[in-house]
């Protein structure tokens, strides 16, 4: 028996010498690592253009170590090609490398404005059928020029890529920004009754000579906030110069979708609606008055958020209560109030209402306007009263009832903690 | 060598791997097609005909004094006609064993090895099993002992590390699918659950014949655990109308696994590991109830002169038998369940009902059999 | 295909037939017979061991009647101050003592010789045999009787601490050559009558003692009478060196790469497995003693985790890890890097691309080159004088690990996989399953650069169908993972604290399964 098993075994090897030929080996050093891909589309030549950024890795770690060289050579390279459709352009790549262009470890997709009004479908199959895209890809959508966006530095990680995914992945602080990765953007475009959204990153040009320069961040007051679109009224009080600007990557806002094809683009502040909603909002902080009338202002932190949207049929007519409960901490305080009074916490948790409440109206205001339901109400509606969405025409609900319909928002803030101190520092001054 | 004998666990952990090993990765996608958002309910179902089935064979086996299946269909219908039933069942035996491999060598073409040629993993695949199903049932039955238990904790794992995803109003509306189309993605089910059907091979080898009924509901159920709680995952996170679009509905599952500060990312390999191990024991008793049977049919003593024979037959029908994936796919989801109904129910279950008279004239063996239950 | 079938067919009955011969056949001794005259027994004698320099045939006149007497041993196997006190003084230096109707013969076995153990032989060619061992002849005139006498004084060397089972706690003790004080050793730790011991002497010229013990109230008698079987084959070799050449020649499967008999040199462990109901067998001249049966687990267990508290359930797990670490890293390495690079970590993808830059070898052979290298070094740690041999590991690896890196020949990645191959490697205890190890490793290596993670993956369910179909002495290698047993396999994966530990294990299939107490279980009295 045992000479058997071992004939057997000759067999087996003998199966293997001469079946076995190694068709997918292939080393490490000759791939080219895709780390980012842009895709836009040329609307009069009817043709994608597909820009990777595609890293060296030779010019990484190891060469630093060796020869004491701190990386001056960049490490990353840009290609691009243009094709018929995403794959075409895609193939068109390797007529440039010297090594398969290999996207299983790309992780960020950075998709043009007029690809996405022009609409999703166009690349969504590609990124979904082969085997190395994953589902959980980081796909943004830009109001830049995709090329120009790629060619970007980074402030903080080795290329704009790694900037791009890291920031996208923190997980210690989310706020301003829309949270979706392609899952979720296919999900949201599959569900009947909920249009998806991607995240928005832009590009904001400075000057080579100072990379170190921290952005000036906008400041929201009384809720009501300086709505700049596309960082322009903060370009303006920048110094400008006009020669080797290099842009870093700023990700702020979401992009909305209707189906597949873009609507609009939310800054950030609405985009904390929605992320209140979608209970996927960390550390945000929210800027109230003082309680008492007094000039300066309190800023508080979120920490905890949850959310319930409840449906209810009333006659033939949906009605939707969005609910959000938060709690949080007082984080800074500049006026001279004494805060530690129940009624100057009602009266701040009243105002912290007040901001989530404009914040997600802001939202409902405009995906209205543009016959989107990002929050997913319709879906609600479908998920509690089958009976009702089945009645509905095709495109009822987006054109119009979404538009009509009665939404309660109700905010349910609570102030936990007051960090360190109670009152400010300079309290007794300015008594 | 005639007292092989597997222990009620073995023939438990046998029965589930067999039941388990391909419909894990194949089954959700098509079941999903069915019964879309409640495609959980027909898994249900699907394991409660899978314990009818169980119920039948063992039915079945212990009115003829826990023979085998072959043997009981000679005892019953006659030495020829019994034999030609063999034939038969041969025949699906081959089927099943040339579409699992295909199943297997195609998975991981697609998923894995796209420019490898599947003739590759068809001939390798084959070899090494047959190697298994040389040392006989025990060594088998052995090996699915070790082999379920790392397939079940993978599984888990795959579960658990998806856990945070889980989105329970995506099961919302509850319900809504047609009855017919449940009952459709249940029966789909079916084709694997009826699968302890094998169970009836194995009467002749078992330590405890009286425990069998429990081994193969055991089994039944561990696997329409699973399945429901595929289903039920795959639910919650891929979400129904993408869980249809799908082929290979956990490798999707899978692939979303992404704890990147854990380094517990792109974690295909755990597909790899529960797929080939799943399938290699699953193939190799497949090939050794093949090789047994063909032996009994034809009254030889030494089954194993019919491994290598079989083993290339069963290779060559894989490769030649469906010319895509799709073929594949459509035999699974529209065939397989039928083929199924009439070998593993309504050919058991008329077996059943022609022996009864033949249970009236000895009755002990029948009523001692039927007290065990 | 039938020529295949044809010649299996043709195996198998050969094979059984070479079975019933075999256990028919019985070794033969030539028989010469003792003549009366102690004339004819010298020639005779002088015959059979001829003449040696070591071999001293002394004629002596004894001293109460005066007659001619012949003593013959072997120099400086024999105690020459015994000897000369208790053998030659009494023979030759008194007068009479006693008065008996007893034959000369009788007398000198009863009363003269005050040694020990003395054997009678009614078979030159047998005593010439213990002389060889130390015995002392004495062959007088008119008996057809030869009388040995065991004087015996080998030279040997002192207990010391066993070189390749050391232990944190424990006996700093292990066998030595002489199986008569490794049978001490062990008589030391286990003092019951239980303790049954078989003797047979193997080789038919070394003539090796092959002694093996079992506890007779615990040991399974099947089992006891399949060692005793299979010993049998050692009497018709013609020489027993080493435990090892018994081993060969009673494993089950000769052809598994896989260890089927366990060796230690540690009395305590020795005693340890006797109370398991397992059979030890000793071999003179070597310190190592065979356990069988032997599970595959017990290759990866050491008698310090049983001294050490509970706590040595972890090393255990640990152990467990390093099994695979051992065998499966290196190919697992080379199909992800060269086959599903998709499967890298986004984190390790930049770093293991950017230490592959510019490395000649595609990984298979990278891995390939670096662990036969490895090897090298290992081999050469081990033959050479410790001190030596530390040297040359140090020099072969710092010296050849920096410059292959600095020369960019090999990455630094592919060292540290090699690296903690090699050390996972060094935590298995056992030396012979370590070497499987290390083969297998090789094999699996080439099945991943052929067919990426499926090769890895048909490999080892190739190797585990191997594991599963062994058996050492009927007991099912795997066991207690396969065949499933929870009971012995909580003591197998961990290690039960002491007092949990109330029955012997299942898979030896004991008389006595009870090993102690069930309410062993320590804590303040109440």
């Amino acid at each position: 028996m045992k000479t058997r098993l071992l004939f057997l075994c000759l067999l087996t090897a003998y199966t293997l010498l001469f079946t076995g030929g190694c068709w997918d080996q292939g080393e490490l050093e000759e791939l080219a690592l895709v780390q980012a891909i842009g895709i836009d589309y040329l609307p009069q030549e009817k043709k994608f253009e597909v820009t990777t950024s595609i890293i060296r890795p030779g010019e990484l770690g190891a060469g630093g170590m060796e020869g004491g060289i701190e990386g001056d050579a960049e490490p990353m390279r840009l290609i691009t090609t243009r094709g018929k459709t995403l794959s075409g352009a895609m193939e068109q790549q390797n007529a440039f490398l010297s090594r398969r262009a290999y996207y299983a470890h790309n992780d960020v997709v950075i998709v043009g404005e007029k690809l996405a009004s022009q609409g999703m479908h166009l690349i969504l199959d590609r990124l979904t059928r082969e085997r190395d895209t994953r589902l959980t890809l980081n796909v943004f959508v830009t109001g830049d020029n995709v090329k120009e966006f790629l060619r970007g530095g980074s402030r903080l990680e080795i290329s704009l890529p790694q900037e791009i995914r890291q920031m996208k992945l923190r997980t210690n602080q989310r706020s301003l920004r829309g949270e979706a990765n392609l899952l979720d953007f296919i999900r949201n475009l599959l569900q009947s009754g909920q249009d998806p959204y991607l995240p928005v990153v832009e590009m904001r040009e400075e000057t080579p000579t100072s990379p170190r320069e921290a952005e000036i961040g906008e400041t929201g007051k009384d809720g009501k906030r300086e709505n700049e679109v596309n960082g322009e009224n903060i370009n303006g009080e920048k110094e400008e110069s006009t020669e080797n600007k290099v842009g870093y990557p700023k990700m702020y806002g979401t992009a909305v979708f209707r189906e597949d094809r873009l609507a609009g683009f939310l800054d950030g502040y609405e985009t904390k609606g929605l992320l209140y909603v979608e209970e996927s909002l960390i550390d945000s902080r929210e800027t109230i008055n003082d309680p008492e009338g007094k000039p300066g202002e309190i800023v508080l932190i979120t920490i905890d958020n949850s959310s319930r949207i409840l449906t209810e049929v009333v006659n033939g007519k949906p009605r939707i209560t969005v609910k959000i409960e938060e709690e949080g901490d007082i984080c800074c305080q500049t006026s001279a109030t004494n805060l530690f009074t129940p009624e100057n916490f009602r009266r701040m948790e009243q105002s912290k209402e007040e901001v989530i409440k404009g914040y997600v109206k802001d939202v409902l205001e405009k995906t209205r306007k543009w016959e989107t339901d990002i929050f997913g109400f319709g879906n609600k509606i479908k998920q509690n009263h089958p009976g009702y969405w089945e009645d509905l025409e095709k495109g009822e609900w987006r054109e119009e009832i979404y538009p009509k319909l009665e939404v309660e928002i109700q905010v349910e803030s609570n102030i936990r903690r007051t960090g360190l101190i109670e009152r400010p520092p300079f309290y007794e001054y300015y008594q | 060598m005639q007292t092989v004998k597997i222990s009620t666990y073995q023939a438990a952990t046998l029965l589930t791997i067999t039941m388990l090993a391909t419909s894990i990765l194949l089954v959700p996608s098509n079941v999903a097609s069915e019964a879309g958002r409640d495609a959980w309910l027909s898994f249900i179902l699907g394991t409660l005909l899978g314990m009818l089935t169980a119920l039948l064979a063992a039915a079945l086996a212990q009115k003829h004094g826990n023979a085998g299946f072959h043997a009981i269909a000679e005892k019953v219908m006659g030495s020829l006609p019994g034999k030609l039933l063999g034939l038969l069942y041969l025949a699906f035996y081959l089927l099943l064993t040339a579409s699992l491999i295909r199943e297997f060598a195609s998975f991981m073409a697609t998923a894995f090895m796209p420019l490898t040629p599947i003739s590759v993993f068809v001939l390798l695949f084959t070899v090494s099993c047959i190697c298994t199903a040389y040392l006989g049932l025990e060594v088998i039955a052995r090996l699915s002992e070790i082999v379920l238990p790392v397939i079940v904790f993978f599984l888990l794992l795959i579960l658990f590390l998806q856990s945070d995803q889980y989105e329970l109003s995506a099961l919302l509306p509850l319900l809504r699918t047609p009855p017919e189309n449940i009952l459709r993605g249940a029966f789909v089910f079916w084709g694997w659950s009826g699968q302890v059907f094998f169970l009836l091979l194995l009467y002749p080898y078992l330590e405890k014949p009286g425990q069998a009924l429990k081994a193969s509901l055991i089994a039944v159920s561990i696997v329409g655990f699973f399945l429901t709680a595929g289903a039920f995952s795959l639910e919650t996170v891929l979400q129904y109308p993408l869980t249809e679009r799908t082929v290979f509905a956990l490798l999707a599952f899978v692939r979303l696994i992404n704890l990147t500060g854990f380094l517990l990312e792109r974690v295909d390999a755990v597909v790899i590991v529960i797929w080939v191990a799943g399938a290699f024991v699953k193939a190799s008793f497949m090939l050794h109830i093949t090789s047994i049977s063909l032996a009994q049919v034809f009254g030889v003593t030494e089954s194993r002169h019919f491994l290598l024979p079989l083993a290339a037959l069963n290779s060559a029908l894989s490769i030649f038998l469906f010319e895509s994936s799709k073929e594949l796919e459509t035999f699974i989801h529209f065939l397989w369940p039928i083929i199924t109904l009439f070998f593993l129910v309504l050919i058991p279950f008329l077996l059943y009902f022609l022996s009864f008279p033949a249970s009236k004239r000895s009755s002990a063996p029948g009523n001692k059999g039927g007290g065990q239950q | 295909m039938f020529k295949y079938i044809k010649n299996l067919i043709k195996k198998t009955r050969y094979k059984s037939l070479q079975y019933s011969q075999r256990s028919s056949r019985q070794p033969e001794h030539p028989h010469y017979p003792v003549p009366r005259a102690l004339k004819d027994k010298t020639t005779t004698l002088g015959q059979i061991i001829g003449h040696s320099p070591d071999v001293i045939f002394r004629r002596f006149t004894l001293g109460f009647n005066r007659q001619e007497a012949l003593a013959v041993y072997v120099d400086g196997l024999v105690n020459t101050e015994y000897q000369n006190e208790s053998f030659f003084k009494p023979l030759m230096a008194l007068e009479l003592i006693g008065t008996g109707k007893a034959s000369d013969y009788e007398t000198i076995k009863n009363s003269l010789v005050n040694l020990g153990e003395i054997n009678e032989h009614d078979c030159l060619w047998a005593a010439s045999l213990t002389a060889l061992s130390g015995d002392t002849l004495l062959l007088v005139e008119g008996t057809e009787k030869v009388l040995s006498v065991n004087t015996r004084g080998l030279p040997e060397r002192g207990i010391e601490e066993p070189k390749r089972e050391t232990g944190v706690r424990g006996p700093h003790e292990g066998f030595v050559e002489n199986f008569r004080t490794s049978i001490a050793q062990l008589r030391i730790r286990l003092k019951s009558p239980d303790l049954t011991f078989e003797t047979m002497r193997g080789g038919t010229h070394t003539n090796t003692d092959v002694a093996f013990c079992y506890m007779k109230g615990i040991a399974n008698p099947g089992i006891v009478e399949e060692v005793k079987h299979r010993l049998r084959r050692i009497t018709h070799t013609d020489n027993i060196l080493e435990s090892g050449n018994i081993e060969e020649l009673i494993e089950d499967n000769p052809h598994s790469p896989f260890p089927q008999l366990e060796i230690t040199e540690r009395p305590d462990k020795a005693v340890s497995q006797l109370l398991e109901g397992r059979v030890i067998i000793f071999t003179d001249t070597t310190p190592f003693v065979l356990i069988a049966p032997s599970l595959f687990w017990q290759f990866i267990q050491s008698s310090d985790d049983y001294y050490q508290r509970w706590m040595g359930s972890f090393v255990r797990v640990i152990r467990i890890i390093a099994l695979f670490v051992a065998l499966f890293l290196p190919s697992v390495y080379v199909a992800i890097s060269s086959y599903h690079q998709e499967m890298l970590p986004f984190a390790l993808i930049l770093s293991v691309a950017s230490v592959r830059e510019g490395i000649p070898f595609p990984v298979f052979v990278e891995a390939f080159l670096m662990e036969v290298v490895f090897e090298f070094l290992r081999e050469a740690g081990i033959r050479l004088p410790m001190q030596i041999g530390q040297a040359v590991t140090i020099i072969g690896a710092l010296l050849i690990g920096e410059a292959a890196i600095m020369a960019n020949l090999v990455s630094p990645a592919m060292l540290i996989i090699v690296a903690s191959t090699g050390i996972a490697s060094f935590l298995i205890p056992a030396f012979n399953l370590a070497i499987t190890l290390r083969l297998l490793r090789f094999g699996i290596i080439i099945m991943a650069g052929l067919l990426g993670l499926f090769g890895v993956m048909i490999a080892f369910m190739l190797l585990l169908t191997h594991l599963v179909s062994l058996r050492s002495f009927g007991v099912p290698y795997m066991s207690p993972l396969a065949p499933l047993n929870l009971r012995d396999l909580k003591n197998v994966l961990i290690r039960m604290p002491r007092w949990k530990e109330d029955k012997r294990p299942h898979s030896s299939r004991t008389r006595d399964t009870r090993r102690q107490d069930t309410d062993l279980q320590p804590g303040p009295e109440n």
